[in-house]
């Protein structure tokens, strides 16, 4: 997907001609080669060589029917992310919904962020990317079921730091368990893929080296960044898709009968603005979460929130 | 694992209720099962202490309650902290049949950015959180208001799909002596049951204060009294001499009264020979305030008086074992208290009396699940078919003061029974009634005053009438000068008006609507009496002396159903009087308006309390030039609380205020003025509390710099171009 020709790689769809503008100059910054319009793609649109479609949810429909089978559509959700997030777990050309409020431009880091990595291929890994330079940056190996408790517990005196409410360091806490949990209990397998932990997560876990996990959390004052990789790669895309869909869909009303897929992946997208999953098959799964730490508790309630997943090799 | 995550789980068990309380994590290590074990009839379980839940330990959390759901009577969850809001929020059945009695709400105050966490009790917002609308608070620190942190819509999602809680006396009597905790923070209405058979008992569940009918519970009673205190909240002042008077009615009339689950603050306040029926009175049982020397917890435990009887005469308090780890626990009581203690009489409180107050108390619960209709019925059906064994007739009386009015049943028989209800008049404040009271309320300019007639056709009783024609009164006669002011000045009409007309119409339209609803339309009753008190004191600090009722007059009805008083109300009429002239200074003064570098102010007038509670004074933005230097700070229709400390009142004194601060503040070296103010939203229905600053630049003193030597140029080693593009990445 490397960009090559004079050809724009980049189709932008929304009906705000603000938001295009704006689209414009980011895609100038990076470098990238863009054509805009304020109506719904239609087939004609797609020159030869168009990698990527970004569209709003307004036309997200007339987009499925028109994008190439090999076009990564990137969905520009209108406050609610419900049905784009559906869409996402049918489609398999969907992997990426940006969460803005009505009318509100994206953050262009974020559009940068997706775009540059879906076309130059950065091997990206932990929380670095997401950080102003000379950002405070953590990591530890996380090789037991103890050293994910330590890590844990850890959290919240690191977030007070911050002068976070105390409700945002124990929901940090909460979310480090979860993706921790994941990463120690539910990732291992053996070499036949049978799962070694999952079966009782009450066991005390050892991890070999090669099986640790890798936690980061870091701040630059502006972003929290909170990030889990293990090294089995066995995260797949409707499992984030799917579990944060069928979660949000039950209208606030999580029904956890029948196994209860899904409060996990809903604790990930309700914990940060934006959560990033770079699966890499068979190598790493990295599930990063991020939180404005400039927003009070109700406008951070009430925001879109952004679901990123890249496949990797 | 580390042992600040490990759930703690603390047992409190007293008969048939048993309250657990979390401390730690619920993860994986919960354990359903085991915590479940034991658990029956009535759980209350302490959340306060839940740091964190994770998803599985939610899965886990669902098993215990499902155990619950199928052990328990009732379940009462209180003090949830928020995320476990969330939680019954998000997941479904989280709470299974439980009811939440108080939870954590999150606050934030904008003026000294500080987080709180406010416990609120659902019993006391149960309006407010219906309307997903919690109000603000005002900060611990700062005093301003601070605000829900949340969403209320999402946060309050579930609480607000909640019925109102009304735990059984029981469960409100464990919580207050073992867990120390009250139900309501608000003064408790003192709720009255009383029975006679064998006995006359009569069970308190409330505050004692100055609304204790006890005149009309000492009417009547004879021979053995038992008196059941263990729901007894607050005794103040008033309703302990109440109390007292009522013992000494008594004296004469009965031959023992026995108090049974004394508390220790009634101890306290009316172990007193007066209050004891000429000696007649014999304490059963109290409870005292106990430490246990192993897990170093305070609870109030109960001291059986013929069990300790001859431990307390040596004015000592018995060594108890505490009910959680078995440890000794020791009383925390004065010597003065012990040494009344040991005058207390051996009760010779029998095992017929207890099994006598165990069926009334069931007879009670039985009444209070059914309507009133029905309890009549069953009594009926009950004594025709002797179930209840009792030989004599029984008279029930149910007394819920303040709630619902006196239901008595009496003599119920199927002879007797017709469904008609008969209304009449039983007594009244004076023979004739007075020619001046008005059946419509009225405001009429009569020899040089203005005069407001105000009734309330179904009070409780006359007093609580004359409060509450004094605040629709009071309402009246604002909206009479309101409509004056509003007539000369279109801009305060518009601004002023604008501001509380449409929460005034809403609250009086819900409040209309709510028809015969008597259950509902006290909760709305409650909600416009806050707002008249608000409007009387924003008034009495407007007028700066307080506005009573000229006159009064009350009549007394009755309402009998077979022969049965059903309930007794009270209609209350009243005048205000208030001198024209007054009227017109006030109006005068409460629409002077003054310009202040573009922007108009004008006094906070008393309507808006329909808007913003709890506020008495102010100044309201009336318009705003854009080249006032006030336009990026501040816009029309919000109100003025406070500049820097001072709170605003006067529109005059802003200026000079204003300069004051000014100068102090350069003379500080912070040039800048925090103003205070209150606004209202209209699309969320709620008045919000925020704080600007006004700054400018400090005048600087004259400063010499001087630049040290240095060859540092800011440049470095390594790649200067995009780090994107960097070769060595």
């Amino acid at each position: 997907m490397t960009e090559t020709s004079n050809k724009p790689s980049i189709l932008a769809c929304d009906k705000d001609v603000m938001t295009l503008r704006r689209l414009e100059k980011v895609f100038f910054a990076a470098g990238l080669k863009c054509q805009t319009k304020e109506t719904a793609p239609a087939a004609v649109d797609f020159a030869e060589g168009t990698r990527l479609l970004l569209v709003s949810e307004y036309y997200l429909q007339f987009a499925l029917t028109v994008a190439p089978p090999d076009c990564a559509i990137l969905v520009l959700a209108e406050e609610d992310t419900i049905s784009a997030l559906g869409t996402a777990a049918k489609d398999e050309r969907v992997d990426h919904v940006f969460g803005r409020r009505a009318a509100n431009p994206v953050r262009p880091w974020e559009v940068l962020h997706v775009v540059r990595r879906l076309l130059k291929h950065y091997d990206l890994e932990g929380i670095k990317p997401f950080l102003h330079w000379g950002a405070r940056m953590h990591e530890t190996v996380v090789a037991s079921s103890e050293d994910l408790h330590h890590v844990v517990e850890w959290v919240p005196t690191f977030c007070e730091k911050l002068g976070t409410p105390p409700k945002v360091q124990e929901t940090f806490a909460e979310l480090a368990h979860e993706l921790l949990m994941n990463a120690v209990y539910d990732a291992p397998v053996d070499a036949d893929g049978q799962k070694l932990f999952a079966h009782d997560r009450k066991q005390e876990v050892v991890l070999t080296e090669e099986q640790a996990a890798l936690f980061s959390m870091g701040t630059d004052g502006e972003t929290l960044a909170v990030s889990v990789r293990d090294p089995f790669g066995r995260l797949e895309r409707r499992h984030v898709f799917g579990g944060m869909h069928r979660a949000l869909a039950a209208n606030g009303q999580l029904d956890t009968e029948g196994g209860g897929a899904g409060l996990g992946m809903m604790y990930i997208y309700q914990h940060g603005y934006g959560s990033f999953f770079t699966i890499k098959p068979g190598i790493s799964t990295e599930v990063t979460v991020l939180y404005d730490l400039g927003l009070n508790r109700r406008e951070f309630t009430t925001l879109p929130r952004s679901v990123h997943v890249f496949h990797e090799r | 694992m580390a042992d600040e995550s490990r759930l703690e789980v603390r047992k409190v068990v007293e008969d048939k209720i048993i309250a657990l309380q979390f401390n730690g994590t619920i993860d994986e290590s919960f354990n359903a099962k085991q915590i479940a074990e034991g658990i029956k009839d009535v759980l209350i379980v302490d959340l306060s202490g839940v740091r964190r839940i994770s998803s599985f330990g939610i899965r886990e959390w669902l098993e215990f309650l499902k155990i619950a759901n199928e052990k328990c009577e009732s379940i009462y969850f209180i003090k949830c902290p928020p995320r476990l809001i969330d939680q019954f929020n998000m997941v479904a059945n989280f709470g299974g049949k439980g009811r939440i009695l108080s939870f954590f709400a999150p606050y934030h105050c904008d003026y000294c950015e500080r987080d709180d966490s406010v416990l609120l009790e659902v019993a006391d917002h149960f309006e407010t959180i219906k309307d997903k609308k919690i109000p603000d608070q005002p900060c611990e620190k700062c005093g301003n208001a601070e605000y829900l942190d949340e969403d209320p819509e999402s946060f309050l999602s579930f609480l607000s799909s909640q019925d109102k809680p009304e735990p059984d006396p029981e469960v409100i009597s464990f919580l207050a002596h073992r867990l120390r905790y009250k139900v309501s923070s608000k003064r408790q209405k003192l709720k009255i049951d009383k029975h006679v058979g064998e006995a006359t008992y009569i069970r308190f569940i409330g505050d004692l204060d100055g609304s204790f009918p006890g005149r009309k519970i000492a009417e009547g009673v004879e021979g053995v009294v038992v008196m059941d205190l263990h729901g007894l909240g607050d005794i103040l002042d008033e309703g302990a001499s109440i109390w007292i008077q009522m013992m000494k009615t008594m004296e004469p009339l009965v031959q023992t009264v026995y108090l049974m689950g004394v508390p220790h603050q009634f101890l306290e306040k009316l172990l007193i020979p007066e209050a004891m029926a000429g000696g007649k009175a014999k304490i059963v049982d109290f409870f005292l305030p106990y430490t246990c020397t192993v897990c170093n917890t305070t609870m109030d435990l109960r001291v059986p008086v013929d069990e300790h009887y001859e431990v307390l005469k040596f004015a000592t308090a018995p060594e108890l074992p505490c009910p959680d780890c078995k440890g000794k626990a020791f009383a925390q009581a004065q010597e003065g208290l012990l040494a009344k203690l040991a005058q207390l009489p051996k009760p010779d409180f029998g095992k017929s009396w207890v099994k006598f107050v165990e069926t009334v108390k069931d007879e009670l619960k039985k009444a209070a699940s059914a309507t009133p209709a029905s309890v009549a019925a069953a009594e009926a059906g009950a004594v025709g078919s002797g179930i209840i064994g009792l030989a004599i007739t029984i008279v029930l009386l149910i007394a819920a003061v303040g709630v619902g009015g006196w239901f008595l049943y009496n003599k119920i028989s199927k002879k007797e029974a017709s469904d008609e209800v008969i209304t009449a008049k039983a007594n009244a404040s004076q023979d004739v009634p007075p020619e001046w009271i008005k059946e419509e309320s009225l405001v009429i300019e009569k020899d040089g005053n203005l005069n407001i007639y105000t009734s309330v056709l179904e009070a409780e009783d006359e007093k609580s009438g004359v409060n509450d024609a004094e605040g629709w009164a009071f309402d009246l006669l604002v909206e009479h000068m309101g409509n004056k002011i509003a007539e000369k000045d279109g801009v305060w009409k518009a601004v002023v008006r604008g501001l509380y007309y449409q929460p005034r119409e809403d609250l009086l339209s819900r409040y209309k609507s709510m028809g015969k609803n008597r259950d509902r339309q006290r909760d709305v009753l409650n909600l416009i009496r806050d707002i008249h008190r608000d409007i009387a004191t924003s008034f009495k600090i407007a007028y700066g002396r307080e506005l009573k009722a000229k006159e009064t007059y009350w009549e007394k009805y009755t309402e009998t159903q077979n022969k049965v008083v059903r309930r007794e109300y009270y209609k209350v009429y009243i005048r205000m009087e208030f001198p024209l002239k007054a009227v017109d200074a006030m109006i005068a003064s409460l629409s002077e308006r003054k310009e202040i570098d573009g922007m108009t102010l004008v006094r906070f007038f008393p309507g808006l309390n329909w808007a913003f509670q709890k506020t008495a004074k102010g100044l309201i933005v009336l318009s705003m030039k854009p080249e006032s230097k006030f336009n990026s700070l501040l816009k029309p229709s919000w109100i003025l609380t406070h500049l820097g400390s001072n709170e605003l009142m006067v529109a005059t004194e802003f200026e000079k205020q204003f300069e004051s601060e000014r100068k102090l503040g350069e003379e500080k070296k912070v040039c800048s003025i925090p103003i205070s103010y209150k606004y209202w939203k209209p699309e969320e229905r709620i008045a919000q509390a925020h704080a600007a600053a006004y700054t400018w630049a400090c005048p600087k003193d004259p400063t010499i710099i001087v630049r040290p030597p240095s060859n540092n140029t800011n440049t470095g080693p390594g790649f200067q171009g995009n780090i994107w593009d960097d070769p060595t990445k």
